[in-house]
């Protein structure tokens, strides 16, 4: 089931955070708020992520710092087509942990 | 035109970058000069990169043999489609060189006669912009070809106002022509021309970028963008439109139309754009924020920015 055009859904179980929808400047408060609540290694399910600009980016930019900075990880599990193609373009997919 | 003082400025050119042009008539004279530039710059131990058409870079590898090996060849036509992402090119090819401990040089043509008056325009800004990215910085050099035979007149003049050196028969000499003061779009009074009636037009604010998205994916789609492009294109609209709402002043206008072989879209504001070389930086992995005029750059043709106090406009061009 996709979200609603526009929208950004997040479901939140035990580290691993599943991210569909549409990553924007309008969306992307949800993801940090989401991710304020995890604590440990972080998975982002991210097959469902239909649409990121360089305001989601940021936002999972500074998801991986906060990780960091307590000690941890984040992974990208299956990021979308739309997340690869930003990645690649900023020089940043070398940056991150990603699992297929 | 450049007098005593300006020559001055024109810094000592055996410690420092030196943007030289080279006007020539036909192949021949490019081949003859391209493989002296090429050959001196092997000679005293440099890496060589050649950005330029497929057509010379065939006569140059063909002509260099074996030589050609250590020289980087780029189809300009393609790494220099939209003029904006040339800068970065040399940028990233400048600290390859430095990390390897040797000193480079490059060859480039960015003008030719079938590129657009718009793709043009930017490719005389991006000149300007190149004295302005590199002037301060390390020594090297960087040759900018153009035919004479077949550009315009007023892209060679555009040529000429923008390189400090002009090669000649004799080697290179400063250009009296050289204008230090133009910075491409930053300061220019060059506008845009103007969209055309037939075109949509929307007002947008900080709760509307999904409405937006989808105003662009329906128009770009319509227009005949294959599907990636049409996500391409959307993108970059919601980087201008993210841009606008961040530091524009919260709002703004977009515009959408189409020329016979581009989707075009313009978005305006009352912010100020005032680093002329926004957009053409790489983001570093730790910046924050910065991104957006860099990914309309990676995948847009075209890119035009003008901007003065309480007014940006930033125009894309996606050919269909």
């Amino acid at each position: 089931m996709k979200p609603a055009e526009g929208e950004l859904e997040i479901e939140s179980e035990g580290g691993v955070v599943t991210v569909r929808g549409d990553l924007d400047m309008e969306t992307v408060g949800q993801l940090t708020q989401a991710l304020d609540e995890v604590s440990g290694t972080v998975v982002l399910v991210l097959d469902g992520l239909s649409f990121v600009d360089s305001s989601g980016l940021q936002g999972i930019l500074n998801a991986q710092r906060a990780a960091q900075e307590r000690g941890d990880e984040l992974v990208l599990r299956r990021p979308s087509d739309a997340l690869i193609r930003v990645l690649e373009m900023t020089d940043l997919r070398a940056s991150f942990v990603i699992e297929t | 035109m450049v007098r005593a003082a300006e020559q001055a400025r024109i810094a000592d050119p055996a410690t420092s970058f030196r943007h030289e042009a080279l006007l020539y008539g036909g192949q021949a004279e490019f081949l003859v000069a391209a493989l002296a530039f090429i050959r001196s710059g092997q000679a005293a131990g440099e890496d060589v990169m050649v950005a330029v058409g497929r057509e010379k870079i065939d006569l140059l590898r063909g002509r260099l043999g074996r030589e050609a090996d250590s020289v980087s060849f780029a189809d300009m036509t393609d790494v220099g489609r939209n003029p904006a992402t040339i800068i970065p090119l040399w940028s990233e090819f400048l600290e390859r060189s430095a990390g390897n401990g040797r000193p480079c040089r490059g060859i480039g043509e960015p003008a030719w006669p079938e590129r657009s008056e718009a793709a043009l325009v930017e490719c005389r800004n991006h000149e300007a912009l190149v004295n302005v990215a590199f002037g301060a910085g390390p020594t090297w050099c960087l040759l900018c070809s153009f035919d004479e035979d077949s550009l315009d007149e007023h892209v060679i003049a555009g040529a000429r106002a923008t390189h400090p050196y002009l090669k000649n028969g004799s080697g290179p000499g400063p250009n009296v022509d050289y204008d230090p003061g133009f910075r491409g779009w930053l300061g220019s009074d060059d506008p845009l021309s103007p969209s055309p009636l037939s075109r949509q037009q929307m007002v947008f604010g900080a709760s509307s970028l999904s409405d937006v998205r989808s105003a662009v994916t329906e128009y770009a789609s319509a227009a005949g963008l294959a599907r990636a492009r049409v996500a391409d294109f959307v993108l970059a609209v919601n980087e201008l439109v993210g841009n606008s709402v961040r530091h524009g002043g919260g709002e703004g206008e977009l515009r959408l139309w189409t020329e016979p072989d581009t989707v075009l879209g313009e978005v305006s504001d009352t912010g100020s754009i005032t680093d002329p070389l926004a957009g053409r930086r790489r983001p570093a992995p730790e910046q924050a924020g910065g991104r957006g005029l860099w990914i309309a750059n990676q995948v847009c043709d075209l890119v035009q920015i003008r901007s003065g106090p309480g007014a940006t406009v930033v125009r894309v061009h996606m050919a269909r």
